[in-house]
């Protein structure tokens, strides 16, 4: 799961939960893979990124990656912001571990890169 | 990319092995998938550079075609994990790991995970479950999984997912029953094409279940309409 895909997921289809947004993420296995940076790609896709659900999954990552406090609108021109954006959407794959329900605290498990997000009967909302 | 080279290239998607009968799963062929995302991309130009969402991706046939012709990225969902392995495989033979994301997920009780107030794709592209009705009716362990009316659902999920666009496949037969639903749903519709369709007659008898698969089972025809509908009520773009 990169964290492109956690920035769309949220667990509000769980009975009782309101926003079930952004969900925590507890990796156990993580892998940093090389994507081409493609920067018409990051331009067209940063609006529809929740920056701070980004800046909170890149901080329960522990990753070296420094993304400021707000996004601007001359940041969203900037190189450098770009590519670290890329780096940070693209490049992370979390292979197993858990997204948690920040309300709930309801664990999907992630594995082989698939969360799974399937809920029992009860839990549905 | 020309129409018969990417049907050339989609066939090295790898099929079921073993399809689920109660999930309808069976591969969209190389050949349908072809025309269904050239003529998208050709004709309106709704697969190159835009975010799509693929609903019951399966083999992965469409999406693999939708990133062939320069689809930024696509979020994938499917309920069967076995569907997901291979699609992944299938993902990976094309190398394109890094523009298809996978999701575990079950469309037919619940709601998609994803915040539907932040509407995430330019574009929907599926092949759904027709909804053919259980095969015993006196089954308690049969889940009743793929009910008739099962891709209104998908399509509705698709209405709420889609900024522009949504390229779907239902029976000719229900074709009425969709444009009314389109209208109220405020959406355009158009079928863009009438195709026979084969999918595999599964056996009714409960006695042949355990023998009988997807892939061996003799195929039944169907005429399914290719259509595409159009978001109207957007003013965002």
């Amino acid at each position: 799961m990169k964290l492109i895909t956690h920035n769309m997921l949220t667990s509000n289809i769980l009975k009782g939960v309101t926003r079930g947004f952004p969900l925590k993420i507890k990796a156990d296995k993580m892998e940093h893979i090389s994507v081409d940076y493609n920067r018409d790609f990051i331009a067209r896709i940063i609006p529809r990124i929740e920056y701070d659900a980004l800046r909170a999954a890149v901080n329960d990552l522990g990753l070296n990656e420094s993304l400021p406090e707000a996004m601007s609108e001359t940041l969203q021109q900037d190189d450098e912001f770009l590519k670290t954006m890329h780096k940070v959407l693209l490049e992370y794959e979390v292979e197993e571990g858990e997204l948690i329900c920040p309300e709930t605290g309801r664990k999907f498990p992630i594995s082989k890169g698939i969360p799974n997000m399937l809920l029992q009967e009860t839990e549905v909302s | 990319m020309k129409l018969k080279e990417l049907e050339s290239h989609l066939s090295h998607v790898e099929n079921f092995s073993n399809a689920k009968e109660y999930l309808e799963q069976y591969m969209t062929t190389p050949h349908l998938a072809a025309r269904m995302i050239y003529t998208a991309q050709t004709q309106y130009d709704d697969i190159e550079n835009h975010l799509l969402i693929d609903l019951g991706i399966g083999t992965g046939m469409l999406s693999i075609a939708s990133c062939l012709l320069n689809a930024d990225h696509i979020f994938g969902f499917d309920c069967d994990i076995d569907a997901l392995n291979l699609c992944q495989s299938n993902i990976k033979e094309f190398e394109l790991e890094s523009n298809i994301d996978l999701i575990q997920a079950d469309l037919r009780r619940i709601r998609l995970p994803v915040d539907l107030h932040r509407i995430i794709a330019d574009t929907v592209i599926m092949n759904p479950p027709f909804g053919t009705k259980p095969f015993s009716s006196s089954t308690e362990n049969q889940d009743e999984l793929c009910l008739t009316g099962i891709d209104m659902h998908f399509l509705q999920y698709a209405r709420q997912l889609a900024r522009h666009s949504i390229y779907s496949l239902h029976k000719t037969s229900t074709r009425d029953h969709i444009y009314k639903k389109a209208k109220d749903w405020n959406m355009n519709m158009d079928v863009l094409a009438v195709l026979q369709f084969d999918i595999p007659k599964l056996e009714k008898k409960r006695s042949n279940r355990k023998t009988s698969t997807a892939s061996n089972a003799p195929l039944k025809s169907i005429e399914v309409d290719f259509i595409r509908f159009e978001i109207k009520d957007n003013t965002n773009d």
